[in-house]
């Protein structure tokens, strides 16, 4: 009876000795999370937090090692360039732009660089904004960052056989990529203009800790080679229905929210970048596609699909070269002057028509990236 | 003509490749068009639950004026293609959830396309707000700037400047239900919900996390509601004699 008792109560206490062991070991598990990392599971952190926290912490590391530049012997009389999660460059948080006079220009340049037909609406003659091609406000890797290029001038460049700052470089811009010639004042900004200067402040700003003069890992667009099968627009434009059309339309025009503004920009057109900017030719615009589109499925295009769709949004009529339709050209002149080097269309004939006689909208009628433009009719043009 | 456009959204990636069939994403486009041409007053009765072959009202989920709550979306001031196109994937199973399979599968193709218009056209009114204990910070940085570290655009980047939507197929976020958008982005996440166009709404969620999910869906509804481009009259006509 007794043995019977006492085999009762050791059994008893082995139980909730278990128990209790259980609740421990369970306890400790489950606030670990060790079967959810086990599992995989686990949510601590993710991918886009790691990388934010990264990034912030190599601008802070940097900010750490301007701060105490050469202030004692054994610390570093320069400093480290700042690289975030994926290796490239960090450009700094947009919360850390001084609250001073040079601040507010690189807010003004930022603000003109997303929405330059609100902000600079003088010069702009289509529908498109800096930031549809230099992603995140210029901020992405392998989408033309401005962090890469405010290093790169002054620069000889063959387009206009001459050294370039970066005013010169942005004066391109407006004139061939935001068809300036259809703007309200018909032209560019003019030479100082403070356009010019707040976007080199926003640039300069971006660049902040990056060295001058490097061809910077990220820069420009990562274009593919050029596939054996060459580039097509018949199979580009199979490829543009299947994958461009849901965001752009069928016809390449965009697509505008309900008060008329363009939230999907236009490829061609009246209101897409003119037949001098550097996007018209294939290898670009291949490059700029492969790397970035569609959004948010960056690389998911094969080389061939890349080089195929831009050969097809690319050999449709868009605004004239202004070098060609201001400067008393034929397409033929100007294809033999300023495009014989292009992998592209100008000049070509397509369909029985010569691409590149230009084609032009009401400027009145053009809906602005960022909200209806309605230019001053009384406006010396 | 309805079927064939049934049998592409059960095979998107089949009627992709396939010539002379319009792409997948321009579903929503096709049905808008069926709802311009459908009588909104025909759905009144399966709004309130009449006569209906076992479908339950609509309202009776959905409120009375399709302004939804907790997890039950607002359907007011929708693209009326999007609400069709929707309809036609639950009947089809491209999109999943019992109730909503259970109503799709006792509509018809003008039931859906008259419904689709009806909700179009009602106004919707600020009833959703942050219930999540997202971050509002994180969650406007999404919206706005998006997370490029992960291949992530902002949600306004696609779904319009104020969040208000884009013609068809992209449908307005702003002053959506928080607890819609947050199941919403966890089953794209996950692969349970795969009817977006390209995917591209699996592609974005998968790069958020829990948090994140939480954040956006709570600062998303904090945000004004759209409302509709279209108004149509929804009041009965008198009867001539």
């Amino acid at each position: 009876m007794s043995d019977r008792h006492r085999t009762t109560v050791s059994r008893a206490i082995l139980i909730v000795l278990a128990v209790a062991a259980l609740v421990v070991v369970g306890g400790g598990l489950y606030r670990n999370n060790t079967l959810a990392r086990i599992a995989g599971t686990a949510e601590t952190e993710s991918a886009g937090e790691a990388a934010t926290r990264a990034g912030r912490e190599a601008r802070a590391t940097f900010d750490d090692e301007v701060a105490n530049l050469g202030a004692e012997e054994n610390a570093p009389h320069a400093p480290a360039v700042p690289i975030g999660a994926e290796g490239y460059f960090q450009p700094p948080d947009p919360s850390s732009i001084p609250d001073d006079e040079f601040g507010q220009s690189v807010r003004r340049g930022r603000e003109i660089f997303l929405n330059p037909a609100a902000n600079a609406t003088e010069y702009v003659g289509n529908s498109l904004a800096c930031a549809n091609c230099h992603l995140d406000a210029g901020r992405l890797a392998n989408a033309a960052p401005m962090w890469a290029a405010a290093g790169e001038y002054p620069a000889w460049r063959g387009k206009n056989k001459m050294i370039n700052t970066m005013e010169d470089r942005v004066n391109g811009c407006f004139t061939y990529s935001m068809n300036a010639q259809a703007s309200p004042s018909g032209a560019a900004p003019p030479k100082g203009h403070q356009i010019y200067k707040d976007l080199e402040s926003y640039f300069y700003w971006l660049a902040t800790g990056a060295p001058l003069n490097v061809e910077l890992p990220g820069r420009g667009y990562p274009t593919p080679d050029m596939p054996e099968a060459g580039y097509d627009r018949e199979r580009g434009r199979e490829v543009f229905a299947a994958r461009c059309s849901v965001c752009h339309g069928e016809t390449g025009q965009g697509r505008q929210d309900i008060n008329g503004r363009y939230v999907f920009p236009p490829l061609w057109g009246s209101d897409a970048y003119n037949w001098g900017a550097g996007m018209h030719r294939v290898n670009t615009a291949a490059g700029f596609i492969y790397a970035n589109m569609p959004l948010g499925l960056p690389y998911s295009l094969s080389p061939q699909e890349a080089w195929d769709v831009a050969a097809w949004i690319n050999s449709q009529e868009r605004p004239a070269d202004p070098r060609q339709s201001q400067g008393g050209l034929t397409v033929a002149e100007a294809q033999e002057r300023f495009h014989s080097d292009d992998p592209g269309f100008y000049g070509a004939e397509v369909d029985g028509t010569v691409l590149g006689a230009g084609v032009s909208g009401d400027p009145a009628d053009t809906p602005s990236a960022t909200g209806t433009v309605v230019p001053d009719p009384a406006a010396p043009k | 003509m309805i079927l064939r456009a049934a049998i592409c959204v059960a095979f998107v990636p089949l009627a992709s490749l396939a010539q002379d069939e319009p792409p997948d994403w321009s579903a929503a486009e096709t049905y808008a068009d069926a709802a311009a041409e459908a009588d909104p007053l025909i759905a009144i009765p399966l709004v309130e639950g009449e006569g209906t072959d076992g479908a339950w009202a609509c309202a009776s989920c959905h409120g009375e004026n399709g302004q939804g709550a907790g997890p039950i979306p607002a359907l007011a001031g929708l693209p009326a293609g999007y609400i069709v196109k929707q309809l036609h994937d639950y009947a089809a199973g491209a999109r999943l959830n019992d109730n909503m399979q259970y109503v799709a599968n006792r509509l018809d193709a003008t039931q859906m396309a008259a419904l689709g218009a009806y909700y179009a056209a009602q106004i919707r009114q600020p009833t959703a707000g942050a219930t999540l204990g997202g971050d509002l910070a994180r969650g406007r940085t999404l919206a706005l700037e998006g997370d490029w570290t992960v291949d992530v655009p902002s949600c306004f980047s696609c779904h319009g400047p104020s969040g208000w939507g884009v013609e068809q197929a992209f449908p307005p976020i702003a002053g959506q239900h928080a607890a819609y958008i947050d199941r919403q982005l966890s089953a794209w996440k996950s692969g349970d919900r795969a009817n977006s166009p390209l995917g591209l709404m699996h592609s974005v969620a998968k790069g958020l996390s829990a948090s994140d999910i939480k954040s956006v869906s709570d600062y998303l509804a904090e945000l004004p509601p759209p409302q509709p481009r279209d108004r149509v009259s929804l009041t009965r006509e008198p009867q001539d004699e």
